[in-house]
């Protein structure tokens, strides 16, 4: 009979406690955010604390301590003073939300291309992670992607060990608006909503009128990518840049129904044989004398027959990162008004932020 | 044994001809692209395979170890490792330094690999464990190449990852000159030592017993393979499995062992092997695949297929 009674005891207090999560995530919802674009977070209101989700993942978020279960994968006291951030296209939204101060530790800080941040100061966080290095941190939010972080096991040992890591899923958005609105998602750990939004809806509505305008301009053809190992390689027809380079009045070459990098053989580019108003490439040239020795090099680049040719690397650090991509994801707006100067020059006037003419 | 050359050469003929009037934009003979992408490509299959075949029988040879390839010991790997090192050391310098600096990088990586294995040769290692040896040179190259690449920056990272997927098209019509003549000096020694060759075939004590000066021997063949490997890897990337195959499925079909055979044979064997690949990446157009994976896909399960008809490893 003792031992009936005893095992009912137990059975009930592990009742109560797994039941725990439910009384928090069950509470009434004072409000919710669903992006307009972003498919892979949202934040729930509730009275003294808030659910951020990313895919399966939830992150308890309060200001001050809940009485949770840890059904969360972390739970975080806001507002965040000490964060180590795994991706340079985290940082821009530091800035607009005026918390670059917070930085603490950063993965390839040699990569970093902001002067808003003191390297020297910044604790250089190591590709692979160790829990170790994330404890001595001490960090309030630890923010990385998926690729680095969402290993089950790892997932595991970082709730195990109270860790407050956070997984950024931004770069699985399909658009760009998409990857922006992810500024809300950072600044919920600032409990700066208010602001991200305003932010947001402004590059929205600059966008979006953007996109207007192009409409009604005529179409330019462009060509991205460069060759590489025999192949031309160039974005996919649905990935982020596809999409700007649509809004901004362009006919993309060689566009196909994946928004991953896809590679073409060099005969459909001799096939082709069309002269493009604008050619984009991501790679090491500086001037057009660098892209005049790589055609000596490889002479099947004169396949690509382009009025102008644009690099994104206008502004580098000393270690050769590029400012493109840290900071362009986060203000689509005004890639968009930038690759609508490069695709329409008679139609706009803007002094160039991330590409050069080459 | 000429039906059996003729037979044989015929798929390689057949495959190089349909490779050039056939491309990824269909049946053409538009004279640019047979000439300027196309014949590169086939050119490049028919030397680069049939180097990686000569150089892997080569080693089989030498290390009388019929697993023996230069992906297998590990040269194809130290190669790409010293290569590697100078795609991130001399990003700065110019093209032509960069070049020419490759060059000697990937022959000096291949070298070194050879001379470190005929160190462990010349203290009687047995030929498990010179495998071995080899796997684990492999394995401590592909670590060094692992820190560089964590080391080095985005874009030198991601050239030097392009280049190690390996593949047939990266040589251009200006650079196929060279490359041939390149390739034609590595072949043509083969042939000036197959007497020797011959008789280490036999053995070693067969080879020294017949009067064969065995130390200038050895050095002779680490030589011409590491040189006929580093072309491969310089132009082409790190290729597998067509070092090792290629000489057993020759030595299958012919059913007879004689270099002057054997060597003809494993060379239009390799340039088959790497021409079907080509072929297929052809008849694939959307499918992002690499050289090294279709290598892999068809020559393990013959490898396996080969060794458990076999059932003990024979030259």
């Amino acid at each position: 009979m003792k031992v009936i009674l005893i095992f009912i005891a137990v059975f009930i207090s592990f009742s109560v406690l797994s039941s725990e999560s439910s009384i928090c995530e069950k509470s009434k919802t004072e409000k919710s955010f669903v992006p307009k674009y972003a498919k892979n977070f949202r934040i729930d209101y509730f009275r003294n604390f808030k659910i951020v989700r990313v895919g399966n993942d939830s992150y308890l978020l309060s200001t001050g301590r809940v009485n949770c279960s840890d059904s969360f994968q972390a739970k975080i006291l806001t507002p965040v003073s000490h964060v180590a951030f795994m991706s340079t296209t985290y940082l821009p939204a530091l800035e607009i939300l005026g918390k670059t101060d917070t930085l603490m530790a950063f993965q390839g800080k040699h990569y970093i291309v902001s002067k808003a941040y003191n390297k020297s100061k910044l604790r250089d966080l190591a590709f692979k992670f160790n829990p170790e290095d994330l404890i001595t941190l001490k960090a309030d939010l630890i923010m990385g992607y998926t690729s680095n972080l969402s290993d089950e096991k790892q997932k595991q040992i970082f709730k195990k060990l109270s860790l407050p890591v956070v997984i950024n899923k931004d770069f699985e958005e399909l658009s760009p608006l998409a990857r922006a609105e992810w500024i809300i998602f950072i600044s919920s750990f600032y409990n700066l909503e208010d602001k991200a939004i305003a932010v947001f809806s402004e590059i929205e509505r600059n966008y979006i009128g953007l996109k207007i305008k192009n409409d009604k301009l005529s179409k330019a053809k462009v060509i991205v990518g460069s060759i590489e190992n025999g192949y031309w390689i160039t974005c996919g027809g649905k990935s982020d840049l596809a999409q700007l380079i649509s809004d901004a009045g362009g006919v993309l070459a060689f566009k196909n129904d994946s928004n991953e990098t896809q590679k073409v053989s060099l005969e459909k580019l001799v096939k082709n044989n069309q002269t493009f108003d604008v050619w984009l490439t991501h790679n090491m040239w500086l001037s057009a004398q660098d892209r005049l020795k790589a055609f000596q090099q490889d002479n099947r680049y004169r396949f690509v027959k382009a009025k102008d040719v644009y690099n994104n690397n206008l502004v580098r650090n000393e270690n050769g990162a590029t400012d493109f991509w840290e900071t362009a994801v986060q203000r689509p707006d005004l890639l968009l008004q930038e690759i609508s100067e490069l695709l329409h020059p008679q139609s706009y006037d803007v002094s160039l932020k991330w590409y050069r003419k080459i | 044994m000429k039906l059996k050359y003729s037979i044989l050469f015929v798929p390689v003929l057949a495959l190089a001809l349909a490779l050039l009037f056939i491309g990824e934009s269909g049946l053409s003979n538009d004279a640019v692209l047979v000439n300027e992408l196309r014949l590169p490509k086939v050119m490049a299959c028919l030397f680069a395979g049939g180097l990686l075949a000569v150089s892997g029988l080569l080693m089989q040879i030498f290390f009388q170890n019929p697993l023996a390839g230069p992906d297998i010991l590990g040269i194809s790997s130290g190669s790409s490792l010293f290569v590697a090192l100078w795609m991130m050391a001399g990003a700065g310098l110019s093209p032509f330094v960069q070049e020419w600096g490759m060059n000697a990088m990937s022959f000096f990586g291949a070298i070194s690999v050879f001379l470190l294995l005929l160190f462990f040769l010349k203290r009687n290692v047995s030929r498990v464990s010179l495998i071995i040896i080899g796997l684990l040179i492999s394995s401590f190259a592909s670590s060094g190449i692992s820190v560089l690449v964590s080391m080095s920056q985005a874009l030198q990272l991601k050239n030097f990852l392009v280049w190690s997927m390996g593949s047939f098209r990266n040589i251009t019509q200006a650079e196929l000159p060279r490359f041939l003549v390149f390739s034609i000096l590595s072949i043509f020694p083969v042939w000036f030592f197959l007497k020797p060759l011959n008789q280490f075939l036999l053995s070693e004590n067969y080879a020294k017993s017949v009067g064969v000066n065995v130390k200038k021997m050895r050095m002779v063949f680490v030589t011409i393979a590491a040189f006929q490997i580093s072309i491969v890897t310089l132009y082409c990337g790190p290729i597998g499995f067509i070092g090792i195959i290629s000489p057993h499925l020759a030595r299958l079909y012919l059913r007879r062992a004689q270099l002057t055979h054997l060597l003809p044979a494993a060379f239009l064997v390799g340039s088959f092997l790497a021409l079907l690949t080509e072929m297929i990446l052809v008849m694939t157009p959307t499918l992002s695949i690499s050289v090294n994976a279709i290598l892999g896909l068809i020559g393990a399960p013959i490898i396996v297929l080969y060794l458990y008809r076999q059932r003990s490893l024979s030259l």
